[in-house]
This record gives structure tokens, C-alpha cells and sequence, in this order.
């Protein structure tokens, strides 16, 4: 069986016989309105420009090939809702081809095809991971401390000491640690006669003063 | 090719402990040191020791990416990055609430939620 250019190869059921879809715009859909799987008798061919649209769910489209696989083009994914991995295509035979491409998913995933496992093909869908906040400019970071409501953190390449709040990033306080104090208004007024801070920029220094500092400036915030 | 391995974090069930070592992923077993699972996780930080938090683990690597996998079988579940620059992450993850926070070497502080992803029943 050819699938031309625009047609479709579709539902669930047994193919005797090769199926070649090696021109770019041949479709193959398992399933019906739901999730099925398609056999197929002898060898399937993928072309590059060939398209699967499958159903991805707790049941998923498939395509069982007795024979050869020769994997290329792109796959489409409906369904999507949660991270998975799913075996979409079988085959008895050899493998060859470049590859699926991963065409549409649904938005807040991202997904992989492995072929690292003999006679499949699996699909591996992830969440897209977007941070709630982000902070910029804080150089090269070398270490850092947490207490209930804030981030501390060591800057070695500008030699400065960030406290963050953990609600939404925003600037507490940030203190320089080498010759000058960049504003004396920027530090708790506890830590200077409390814990002086070392101009070393040696890491493990730099990181106990960071420590020291979460702690006092951890019990200043409780006092006030 | 000698493989280097980072700090262990012990899993809650005390019986087994992650680890990251050279381009693994690996839970072994507390009593003998026996793999009980390993993934290959390419680039993985063997600084940025993983950290465990409601049955699944985190990983960052060295090209910018922090990924969630699922502490028992170490199944993917979650990615964030590649980051701009794909920044090395060299410092271990700190863990806050329901927070995670990372700090690659681009001079950016990241707040990731623990919350955003879900695992898919089924074959």
C-alpha cells in the first residue's frame, strides 16, 4: 500500500503487506476518534516529509510493523496532559532512518524519541519546567544559604553578599565585602559588630561568612 | 575514562541513596552499593548534588539544564533550560518549601516550582 501525498492511512486494524508513505505529506493516524493500534503485515516505510498524528493519553495510538522500519519525518502529539513514556511504534525487523521530528504537543511539554530500545520506538514527554522568578546580575555565584524568607548568596567575581527574598527575588539587602561598602544603609546594622566580614575572596571564607550572615540576619528579622 | 562521583543524598525510605557520577544518574543500595536503577543523564553536575523532595529527584547538569525525574524509577517527568548560554551548574540545589533554587554560573538566581508537573498513568 502507498499512501499518496494529502491521504490518510487511519484507524485501527491489520495492513497485509508493506506500506510505504515515503512522500512528503502522507499521513498515518491510528485510531479512530480514539486511541487504537494499526498493524502492519510486512515493512513500513516513513518517508521524510511523511506526518503521524497520534493520540496521546493513559491509552495511546501505536503502530505494530512486522518487518522493517525505516523512520523519518515528523509526528504530531494530541492529548497531551502529563509526563510519560510511551511506546508508539513496534517492529520485528531492522531499524533504519534519520528519525522522528517532534511536530506539535501540547503547550507546556516538550518530547524526545528513543530507539534505544530494541524493536521500539518510544516517546518521552516532559514538562516544561518555567521558574516562578528569576534574579539577574548577581555574578558568579560561589555559595548559598536559606532561611524562611530569604536567599543568601556569595558572589565571588563581584565580591558581594545578596540577600533575596524567596517570595519573588526581590532585593533585601546586598553588601560588598572587600575595602569600601557599596551604601551602609544596605546591610542590617547587626552584622558589622556582630561578624565582620573577611575581604578574602578564598570560597570557603567567603561561604562560613555567608552561613554567619543567614543566621544573624535570620534572628534580627525575627526581632524586629 | 575515570568517572567522578558527587555527594550521595539518601533517600527518604533509607534503604537506597542517589547519586551523580560521570554522565549517571544512579540509586543504589545503602547496604551493599548495588545500582538499583541508572539512567544516563548527559552532563550531569556532579557538584550540584541531587536533591530529593515528595518521590522525585533533581538533577542539574553542566549545559544549563535541571531535570525532575521520579525518585523511584528515575523516569523523566520535568526539564527547565537549556538556560541562555547553557551556564554551567556547579552549586548544589537548594530546596525551600514548595521551591526549588538554582544558581548556574551566568550570575542569575532561579525559583522553580516543585508543583508545575505531573506524571501520566499508563503504557
Amino acid at each position: 500500500m502507498t499512501v499518496n501525498s494529502g491521504a490518510t492511512l487511519a484507524g485501527t486494524g491489520t495492513v497485509n503487506g508493506t506500506v510505504n508513505a515515503s512522500v512528503a505529506g502522507a499521513i498515518i493516524s491510528p485510531g479512530v476518534g480514539a486511541a487504537g493500534t494499526l498493524y502492519i503485515s510486512n515493512n513500513l516505510t516513513l518517508g521524510s516529509g511523511s506526518i503521524l498524528n497520534f493520540d496521546i493519553g493513559v491509552s495511546s495510538d501505536q503502530i505494530a510493523v512486522t518487518g522493517n522500519l525505516t523512520l523519518n519525518g515528523t509526528i504530531n502529539l494530541s492529548g497531551v496532559a502529563g509526563a510519560a513514556t510511551k511506546t508508539i511504534l513496534t517492529y520485528t525487523g531492522t531499524l533504519t532512518g534519520s528519525g522522528l521530528t517532534i511536530g506539535s504537543i501540547a503547550s507546556g511539554y516538550s518530547a524526545t524519541i528513543s530507539t534505544a530500545t530494541a524493536n521500539q520506538v518510544n516517546l518521552i514527554i516532559v514538562a516544561t519546567i518555567t521558574p516562578v522568578w528569576s534574579a539577574t546580575g548577581l555574578g558568579t555565584i560561589q555559595g548559598g544559604a536559606l532561611t524562611e524568607s530569604a536567599i543568601y548568596l556569595g558572589a565571588y567575581s563581584s565580591d558581594s553578599l545578596y540577600c533575596r527574598s524567596l517570595s519573588d527575588g526581590s532585593r533585601k539587602w546586598s553588601y560588598y565585602t572587600g575595602n569600601s561598602v557599596s551604601s551602609a544603609a544596605e546591610r542590617p546594622p547587626t552584622i558589622t559588630s556582630a561578624q565582620p566580614i573577611p575581604s578574602s575572596h578564598q570560597k570557603g571564607t567567603m561561604f562560613s561568612a555567608l552561613l554567619t550572615m543567614a543566621e544573624i540576619a535570620h534572628k534580627y528579622l525575627q526581632r524586629i | 575514562m575515570t568517572a567522578t562521583a558527587g555527594n550521595p543524598f539518601i533517600c527518604t525510605d533509607n534503604t537506597n541513596f542517589l547519586v551523580a557520577s560521570t554522565g549517571n544518574l544512579s540509586k543504589r543500595s545503602l547496604a551493599s552499593g548495588a545500582s538499583v536503577y541508572s539512567v544516563a543523564v548527559s552532563n550531569i553536575s556532579t557538584t550540584a548534588d541531587p536533591v530529593v523532595a515528595s518521590d522525585y529527584v533533581y538533577v542539574a547538569t553542566t549545559d544549563g539544564y535541571v531535570y525532575k525525574k521520579d525518585a523511584g524509577d528515575l523516569t523523566p517527568i520535568a526539564t527547565f533550560g537549556q538556560i541562555s548560554g547553557a551556564p554551567s551548574i556547579n552549586l548544589p540545589l537548594l530546596l525551600s518549601g514548595t521551591t526549588l533554587y538554582v544558581t548556574p554560573n551566568n550570575g542569575t538566581l532561579y525559583a522553580l516550582p516543585l508543583s508545575t508537573m505531573t506524571r501520566q498513568i499508563g503504557p
